[in-house]
């Protein structure tokens, strides 16, 4: 277990020196904010089912956006040169688990960049809304953990990716979908509740879904069941997602060594 | 064919497309996947939009199949720039980062044209294929203002080509940009994914001078209901604006490039 | 003959930026150096020593801070397009060939980048295709092909618009034996059959002796040596290295002085083991070097 805790801490350490492009994602996020808060000065006024006020869209909004800036770049790029490289062999060979070790890299990363975008990103806010708070802001010590389990099964679905190379030729027709899925089911792109019914139970049983809304909307809708659903729902797609990824590692190995490496 | 054209710049033009597009095309499977996936991947976005239009019927004054149009519009001049100007962005990034683009400055062709054209993005074709469609779809475009629809296509090509030999040149000013230069691509791309009637005041002012996404996600569908020729020529001036002073930024850049203010792996 | 390549006091200073602020580093301190048309020069010296930066100065890519060059009569960085049709490089670690490609297709793209007629084109690269050997290989995808067998083809496609001057960097680098002498021996036969003047880097004395006539090594940025190749294998290669692997695994090496034969080291070698493995190496470059600089300092 220590040597997972040293790989985050590397992990964390390697982003505490890039502050640099750290501050690039930072003035990334401002400018959307600054859309979704043009968004909803259009269609705020509007009637609509969705019922969601300003400060409570912006900032769901802001935590799906603390996901998408908030792990490293290009991961399932890296696994994929590693598997065609052939140099996946090598990595076998160490007594890690690669899938935990790429885990633990996106958790570090994470680490260190989930508290700048948040500070950051609140401040953004409160000078959009002028000081207002969304109505459940005392459920963020509950919801960091959760973004933190949210990250990791997104990291999970990221090595999946990677590692279905070994299938696919190309990944990153792959990563584009899993992309969407997150944006539109995980309403990392706009609350579910702006959709359809049909529509909003469908993103709601995907991973997307538990990744993304059930753990970003607790800052407008918290109750302790919804928190529980949605710790219990990201804990059952995190063990389906560890289990599908082991199991094409296991298949992966196999192809390795029947090739020599 | 290629072999005869007469004239030296065309015929290395042709050559160098053809040797790209072939290039492309020798990774069948990848190709098909890409260029595939790429047009599901533009109608996911679309169902989302859909939905949310479902719900507020229209936003600002847009309807859906304004949101199409624009959609379409980004999509098409977007393939332009990743199929034929692909080499522009971060493919530059990479080269000047690894010290590879001595190979270019070794032929004795200009240099910003040959590495602009000697790379192609299969998903382009996706993208144009899907762009086409949604233009189409969506209803705006007539006999009456087809000539508004290319003008405003070349508009943006200029600018997502020029946006990316700005990007991809900030390699020769600071060592590492790449991920810098990634970032503000998807920022622009962000932008141009949300439909333009949201933005108002301020905001739309920079975005059709200084951050000029709004010249294709903004103005295009205003012109193609009403074109008005001020707006017309303002959109020209900006998008010549946006090429000529990128150009003029890549050949600074080379110049810190020669005068190697970069060391490659070896000295 | 004519002086092809006339360097004058060349000299190039990299400034980098790191945390305790700019940092000088001089990479090539005021070289200069004549070469004669057609012949073949090799330029040596340790890794860093400046070997790359005065090749890249030469083709025009970096732009020196001091000094001057000259080449075909042409300045390098005021005449660079003119300059380029008439010059030729491979740098062993870069590629100028399509990775996905037949090598056929980027021969062809070449010919458009330099302006060369199609049919002229095809009589001189088959002519290169024949010479190099190449006609199994030039319609395989390059990323297909073996290291030596691509760098047959990288030399060549630098050969299509036959270059007056040709700059090899490194043109043997992590190739193998077999590898190596097949490029050493088609070099060999090109440049002797063109009269083209070449002037190479390279980290292997088998290159050197069997390719050039004349050697300029450079440490730390300063010429420190321009000999012929066989003054430098009279005054440095002085001797070479025996190593034997025995059956039980272990090892010895002899040093011969290089007018002694092998025969009679070997004799006290064999004793009473069986020999597994043998190599016989020219002492490593870095060996001469040293040598040299500590003669170099003396005087």
């Amino acid at each position: 277990m220590r040597k997972y805790v040293t790989i985050m801490r590397t992990a964390a350490a390697e982003q505490l020196l890039r502050m640099k492009s750290l501050m690039a994602r930072l003035v990334l996020l401002a400018v959307m904010l600054a859309v979704f808060n043009a968004f909803w000065n259009v269609v705020g006024t509007e009637k609509t089912n969705a019922d969601i006020s300003a400060v409570n869209f912006i900032w769901y909004l802001l935590l799906g956006a603390i996901l998408q800036f908030g792990r490293p770049e290009g991961l399932h790029r890296r696994i994929e040169e590693d598997v065609r490289s052939g140099n996946i062999a090598y990595l076998m060979m160490r007594p890690v688990s690669f899938i935990g070790y790429k885990c633990c890299e996106s958790l570090g990363t994470f680490c260190v960049r989930l508290p700048v975008l948040l500070i950051a990103g609140a401040g953004i806010i409160s000078f959009l809304t002028n000081g207002a708070l969304p109505s459940d802001i005392k459920a963020l010590p509950v919801i960091i953990p959760l973004l933190f389990g949210s990250m990791l099964l997104l990291s999970l679905g990221t090595v999946f990716i990677g590692l279905s190379t070994l299938y696919l030729q190309d990944s990153l027709p792959l990563f584009w979908l899993v992309q969407k899925g997150e944006y539109i089911l995980g309403g990392l792109f706009f609350p579910l509740t702006f959709y359809p019914d049909a529509l909003f139970r469908f993103a709601l049983a995907t991973p997307f879904g538990a990744a993304g809304y059930r753990v970003t909307s607790l800052i407008y809708h918290y109750t302790p069941e919804n928190a529980l659903t949605a710790a219990l729902t990201l804990g059952f797609w995190i063990t389906v997602m560890t289990g599908l990824n082991h199991f094409l590692f296991y298949i992966l190995k196999r192809k390795v060594s029947v090739n020599g490496g | 064919m290629a072999a005869d054209i007469k004239h030296p710049h065309l015929r290395f033009l042709t050559r160098l497309y053809k040797t790209a597009f072939e290039q492309t095309l020798s990774l069948k499977a990848s190709f098909i996947l890409r260029v595939l996936f790429m047009i599901v991947n533009n109608l996911i976005m679309l169902i989302g939009w859909f939905a949310v239009f479902g719900t507020f019927k229209t936003i600002n004054g847009w309807t859906f199949s304004d949101f199409m149009f624009m959609t379409g519009l980004v999509v098409t001049s977007f393939s332009i720039w990743s199929i034929f100007f692909r080499g522009a962005g971060i493919y530059t990034a990479r080269l000047i980062e690894y010290g590879e683009l001595d190979t270019y400055l070794l032929a004795p062709k200009n240099i910003l044209l040959h590495t602009l054209c000697s790379q192609t993005d299969p998903a382009g074709f996706g993208d144009l294929l899907s762009g086409i469609i949604l233009l189409t779809a969506s209803g705006l475009v007539s006999f009456g203002n087809v000539g508004i629809l290319l003008f405003c296509l070349i508009v943006g090509a200029t600018l997502f080509v020029s946006l990316n030999i700005f990007l991809g040149s900030l390699n020769f000013y600071t060592a590492d940009s790449t991920d810098f230069g990634e970032r503000l691509f998807y920022l622009f791309l962000n932008i141009t994914g949300y439909p333009g009637c949201i933005y108002g005041g301020t905001a739309k002012l920079i975005l059709i001078s200084l951050l000029p996404a709004g010249l294709i996600s903004i103005l295009p569908v205003e012109q193609m209901h009403h074109a008005n020729a001020t707006t017309l020529v303002w959109m020209f001036c900006i998008a010549a604006l946006a090429l000529i002073g990128s150009v003029l930024f890549f050949y600074a850049g080379l110049k810190r490039y020669a005068s190697g203010n970069k060391i490659g792996g070896k000295l | 003959m004519p002086q092809d390549i006339i360097v004058d006091h060349l000299s190039k200073t990299f400034r980098i930026k790191d945390r305790n602020g700019v940092k000088e580093i001089k990479a090539v301190r005021s070289v200069s150096f004549q070469i004669e048309g057609g012949s073949c020069v090799a330029f040596i010296g340790p890794n860093g020593a400046g070997k790359s930066t005065t090749l890249k100065m030469l083709t025009s890519i970096l732009f020196p801070s001091g000094g001057s060059a000259e080449i075909l009569g042409m300045n390098p960085w005021t005449d660079r397009a003119k300059l380029m049709r008439r010059i030729g490089a491979v740098f062993g670690q870069r590629s100028q060939l399509w990775y996905h490609l037949p090598a056929r297709r980027s021969f062809d793209l070449i010919a458009a980048i330099y302006d060369i007629p199609d049919s002229k084109a095809r009589t001189w690269t088959n002519e290169l295709i024949r010479r190099f050997d190449l006609k199994t290989l030039i319609d395989k995808p390059v990323r297909s092909l073996s290291l030596g067998e691509r760098m047959r083809c990288e030399i060549v496609a630098s050969l299509i618009h036959q270059p007056a001057v040709l700059f090899l960097d490194e043109p043997t680098i992590g190739l193998d034996v077999e590898a190596k002498g097949l490029i050493r021996d088609l070099l060999t036969d090109q440049i002797r059959q063109t009269g083209t003047t070449v002037l190479m880097t390279s980290h292997d004395t088998g290159d050197i002796e069997q390719l050039c006539e004349r050697v300029l090594m450079i440490n730390h940025g300063r010429l420190i040596l321009d000999t012929t190749v066989s003054d430098m294998k009279q005054n440095y290669l002085t001797h070479r290295e025996i190593t034997v692997t025995y059956d039980d695994g272990t090892h010895r090496t002899l040093q011969i002085s290089a007018a002694q034969s092998v025969n009679n080291a070997l004799t006290k070698l064999i004793g009473h083991k069986t020999i597994r493995d043998l190599s016989v190496s020219n002492p490593p470059l870095e060996d001469i070097i040293r040598a040299l600089y500590k003669k170099d300092k003396g005087v």
